[in-house]
């Protein structure tokens, strides 16, 4: 599989956002292009890793809902470490379910926020598993 | 010499008849003064021909009266003795109206003594000639006592099995009413209300389920079992076959079941039985009714719980949506990519947000509430300054009230280490500090915080509208609050949550407060952190 090591230049970086409530997904996506990234949404995991791995560059970080239908975020965080090329990219979980904490961290998944969360928050972790020069989501 | 009566009879016919008559007479008197009743016998026209000594003292009357001889007299002289006077006085007279009867009763006195009386007409055996009606009467009132104390000691026995059998199914029912409980129930019963004593009860499903005692004879009289408890389904109690007693097993209208008992003698089931045994049946319909109230209660509360559950999760979801719209909105204006932004929009925007906080701390509430209820709410220990946490809890505060208005003290000069959860002890005093200044009348909050032989102490008080007495001790229970719900918003499980989560680290609360003068809650917790988790740890 051959996905391009960065996105366009003129935007800080490609996010995925994967969440089946397509409203908060929508929202998400909105609000993070009007912040100046570029944003891949997907409905579950099993999309995500088919947008993903079929679209033109790879993300720079997944921001990744934990309870779905279809493909779950741990079903997706662990198709996601089983392949190499995706392996690498970093994930935060988005998630109402205090529960999926633990699961998500036996997964290797640093970041977990909880629903609701402050825009500022989630621009900050962005920020820096982009590794974005400080300042640009202030 | 005397003559013998034989010859006198033969020389001096006329006076022998008169010396038989009066030794007849004698005779007849010496009898009736031997007899143990009173005797009177009385004339056509109620003149007393004769009467004993007893009959004056069985009726405790002059003897002045009798020697009237005057019948009237002793009628009026008894009939202040007897219980029924006016019924007394009227068998009298109807008696005297019907010369040809025979009678026998029972007369209850005043002073409590039973006699007998029987009454017959005297009659010239040859002739047939009416001469008056002899009147008799015997003190029966030890023969009474010792029957009524007889009967009484065997009710009182009845009655001692019965209680003791009601009170040892009352304390077996007190567990429940499943299978096992019911079945010790039914061998309570053996054999005092029968041989066999069986039970038919509906289950969950709707299915009869057959109980019987003792478990071995199931099926013996099954048939008949099975006709009593269709008849005792109609509601209908009664003894079939006089060997079978059925009775509904029923409880505010509702049929659960039926009971039936075997005996084998037939007449078995007297009232006696029969009431025990529906007293009996009462209370196992009570207990049964009361496990099936017990475990709808349950569900229903599970259900809500559930529900509570799904929906705070739920609505995490939009809320998420509204937090990052609006935050991205005012990130906007403050950047300046939206220029000429009208006010008032942007008091608009700061409304927006400050409802979207809100009801992100209602969803965030319930859904604790929720994990409160299920155990399932989460731990992070962590060492941390409790005084450290506060001050970062009242600074919020007066960030949010403006600092010239603040009205929240911190007082505490010493750090305050512990082993605790640093989110839920912000909650703690949060809600603590956040309870104060909404009832505080507007008037100066304390925080206080130290601590004393490895327990930390934390103390808001307020100077506002108090609790009223008799909610203070329900002031930490869920959906409490101290003044209707209409003057200050929320859901009432602040307070709730923080007496869970200060028993879940270990610790205690307790509020002190007086109306109109105000509140003062202490928190006191381990510095060592819960002592469960500290269990697991070691």
């Amino acid at each position: 599989m051959n996905i391009p090591m960065q996105p366009r230049a003129q935007t800080k970086g490609l996010v995925a956002v994967v969440d089946d409530d397509e409203s908060l997904r929508r929202t998400v996506a909105t609000v993070l292009k009007l912040e100046g990234f570029d944003v891949l949404a997907a409905s579950d995991g099993a999309d995500a890793l088919q947008r993903i791995r079929g679209g033109p560059c790879r993300p720079g970080a997944i921001i990744l809902d934990w309870s779905m239908p279809t493909m779950d975020g741990a079903a997706f965080r662990r198709a996601q470490c089983e392949d190499p090329a995706l392996a690498n990219i970093p994930v935060v979980v988005l998630t109402g379910d205090a529960v999926a904490r633990t699961e998500a961290q036996e997964l290797g998944v640093s970041t977990l926020l909880t629903k609701p969360v402050r825009l500022q928050v989630l621009l900050s972790v962005l920020a820096e598993m982009l590794r974005l020069p400080s300042g640009s989501t202030g | 010499m005397e003559p013998t009566i034989g010859e006198t009879q033969k020389s001096i016919p006329s006076l022998d008849a008169e010396r038989t008559a009066r030794f007849q007479k004698n005779l007849l008197e010496l009898q009736m003064e031997a007899s143990p009743d009173g005797l009177i016998v009385v004339s056509p026209s109620r003149s007393i021909l004769l009467s004993n000594r007893r009959f004056v003292e069985i009726w405790r009357i002059p003897d002045a009266v009798v020697r009237m001889h005057d019948d009237h007299e002793a009628v009026q002289a008894t009939r202040a003795r007897v219980r029924e006077p006016q019924e007394f006085v009227a068998r009298i007279e109807w008696l005297y109206s019907h010369p040809e009867v025979d009678a026998h009763d029972e007369l209850e006195l005043v002073d409590g003594r039973v006699l007998e009386r029987h009454t017959a007409p005297v009659r010239d055996r040859e002739s047939g000639t009416y001469y008056g009606r002899l009147w008799s009467f015997r003190d029966i009132s030890n023969r009474k006592l010792l029957a009524g104390e007889r009967i009484a000691r065997r009710a009182a026995e009845i009655a001692a099995k019965r209680q003791a059998i009601l009170a040892e199914v009352g304390r077996v029912l007190m567990e429940g009413a499943d299978d096992r409980t019911l079945r010790t129930v039914l061998s309570l019963l053996v054999p005092y209300l029968g041989r066999v004593c069986m039970l038919h009860l509906f289950g969950d499903d709707g299915s009869l389920v057959p109980l019987c005692w003792p478990p071995s004879s199931a099926g013996l009289p099954e048939l008949a079992a099975r006709d009593g408890a269709a008849l005792a389904m109609r509601k209908r109690s009664r003894v079939f076959e006089s060997k079978f007693l059925a009775l509904p097993v029923q409880c505010r209208g509702e049929i659960l079941g039926a009971a039936v008992f075997h005996a084998d003698a037939p007449g078995f089931f007297d009232d006696e039985r029969v009431e025990l045994a529906e007293q009996v049946v009462a209370r196992v319909a009570l207990a049964r009714l009361g496990d099936r109230l017990q475990r709808a209660l349950r569900d229903a509360v599970s259900a809500r719980d559930e529900f509570l559950s799904i929906a705070s999760h739920e609505l995490r979801s939009p809320v998420a949506g509204l937090q990052f719209a609006s935050d991205a909105l005012r990130r906007a204006i403050s950047s300046g990519r939206v220029p000429n932004f009208p006010p008032t929009l942007s008091e608009l925007l700061q409304s927006s947000e400050n409802h979207v906080l809100r009801i992100s701390t209602l969803v965030d509430t319930l859904l604790d509430v929720t994990k409160l209820r299920s155990g399932r709410l989460h731990l992070e220990l962590e060492e941390l300054d409790l005084r450290g946490v506060a001050r970062d809890v009242v600074a919020r505060h007066c960030a949010g009230a403006g600092l010239a208005n603040c009205d929240v003290r911190l007082i505490g000069d010493r750090p305050v280490f512990g082993y605790w959860d640093r989110a839920r002890v912000e909650q703690i005093i949060d809600n603590l500090v956040s309870n104060a200044v909404k009832y505080g009348a507007g008037k100066p909050v304390t925080v206080t915080v130290g601590v004393e032989r490895g327990t930390a102490r934390l103390v808001v008080a307020d100077q506002g509208i108090g609790i009223p007495p008799h909610r203070v001790g329900r002031i930490f229970d869920r959906f409490e609050r101290a003044v209707s719900a209409r003057a200050y918003e929320g859901l009432g499980l602040g307070l709730y949550i923080v007496g869970q989560i200060v028993s879940r680290l270990g610790g205690r609360v307790n509020v002190e407060s007086e109306l109109g003068v105000g509140s003062t809650f202490t928190v006191e917790l381990p510095t060592s952190g819960p002592s469960d988790i500290r269990e697991v740890e070691a």
